[in-house]
């Protein structure tokens, strides 16, 4: 047999997953050959390798604080605190808005700015209203384009949420997509309601929008 | 004995909403899929983090299972996806040095993230190799897929898969801490 063709088959040969006559070819092949003694011999010593890994658990759980109160890194949590009472929905708007406005002279969002949510002002619910409907005016590509935008930082805070907690691997993976689920029912909210200005009825919650 | 779920009837239960299912299928796989991020990425809280990156990206692709291969075999085709993009990013936070090319500011795998000795000495041996040589080793001797599943999972054909092997191969072959791993 030739060395090509016994070499590129070295793997399955150790795999034992050849017909016999290959297996028994490739095996005086590579009592002859260097180049394929030393490959067969790498491939035992990773197949071996392999056999040695002792599985490890997740890192060890240090508390099972819910993520959503955890700490200010939860960008959610966050957005919730700041505005108890109002739609959230209005609350992503008015984010955009403040985005759109410190940007303004760029016309483009930030794309790797790290946010602090924590610096963004508390308005009275008047204020919200009124921002609110100044965002409806403007015109209805750009805020799409803002909005993905922003949805894109919001999925990357999401994304980068767990560096900051040590909660249970499954509850974070089942939060955030809890979150996700969230998000996406927002986002579908704001696109019926950038559709139809005058037709506020349709903004919920999330926790009224999404079955516990 | 204990009829076990199949895969996927977990999965198909999981589109349909079933939280259960969904957990029962994280807990199934969350041990491979920890284990795999260890060996890729050497830290165990980024191993975390990818992780958890994986099962967001299994959990938004569920309903792309055909249910026509098997379905490790797909989610390592999110996992190997994941894994790219996870080591990409991790390197733009890198320092390029003219003469070395990329130098991480990581420290190598730390002895004590380890439980053996031997779990160390593999997870730095694999950190030797380029991103695309450790996935195909990964692949191969770690989660025992074929050349055709390692190459739908990395979208390369499978002489492509083969090649970045032995290349993996002849450069560790000489590595001083893989004697120490067996
Ligand atoms: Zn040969």
């Amino acid at each position: 047999m030739l060395c090509e063709h016994a070499n590129s088959q070295l793997i399955e040969y150790a795999e034992g997953v050849l017909d016999t006559n290959s297996q028994l070819e490739i095996e005086r092949h590579v009592e002859d050959c260097d180049t394929c003694q030393s490959d067969y011999a790498a491939i035992q010593q990773w197949r071996s390798m392999a056999t040695n890994w002792h599985q490890e658990s997740p890192p060890a759980q240090q508390h099972f604080m819910p993520v959503a109160h955890s700490n200010h890194s939860n960008w959610w949590g966050t957005l919730r605190h700041w505005f108890p009472t109002f739609a959230s929905a209005t609350a992503l708007v008015l984010v955009t808005v403040m985005y759109v406005q410190q940007t303004q002279s760029s016309g483009v969002l930030p794309s790797n700015t790290a946010i602090n949510y924590d610096s963004l002002p508390k308005l009275p619910q008047a204020t919200q209203a009124a921002v609110v409907d100044s965002v409806l005016k403007t015109s209805r590509d750009q805020r799409q384009a803002e909005l993905s935008t922003l949805l894109k930082i919001l999925t990357a805070e999401m994304n980068r949420r767990s560096a900051d907690t040590e909660n249970s691997l499954r509850y974070i993976i089942s939060t955030q997509i809890q979150g996700q689920k969230e998000l996406d029912l927002l986002y579908g909210q704001l696109e019926v309601l950038l559709a139809n200005p005058e037709n506020t009825a349709l903004l919920s919650t999330p926790d009224e929008g999404v079955s516990q | 004995m204990l009829a076990t779920v199949t895969d996927e009837t977990l999965v198909s239960r999981a589109i349909a909403g079933s939280d259960s299912a969904w957990n029962k299928l994280i807990k199934r796989y969350e041990k491979r899929v920890y284990n795999y991020a260890l060996r890729m990425v050497g830290h165990p809280q980024d191993a975390l983090d990818m992780t958890q990156e994986v099962f967001m990206g299994v959990h938004r692709n569920l309903a792309g299972f055909r249910g026509d291969g098997a379905f490790p075999a797909w989610l390592f085709r999110i996992a190997s996806y994941r894994c790219t993009d996870y080591l990409r990013r991790r390197r733009n936070h890198q320092q390029f040095d003219d003469e070395r090319g990329f130098i991480s500011n990581l420290p190598g795998p730390q002895e004590q993230a380890f439980t053996t000795h031997a779990n160390h000495q593999i997870s730095t041996a694999l950190q030797q190799l380029p991103v695309e040589q450790r996935q195909v080793v990964e692949l191969k001797f770690f989660q025992h897929f074929t050349f055709e599943d390692i190459a739908g999972q990395l979208g390369i054909s499978p002489n492509t898969a083969k090649t970045r092997l032995y290349s993996a191969l002849r450069k560790l072959k000489q590595h001083e801490e893989l004697r120490d791993a067996l």
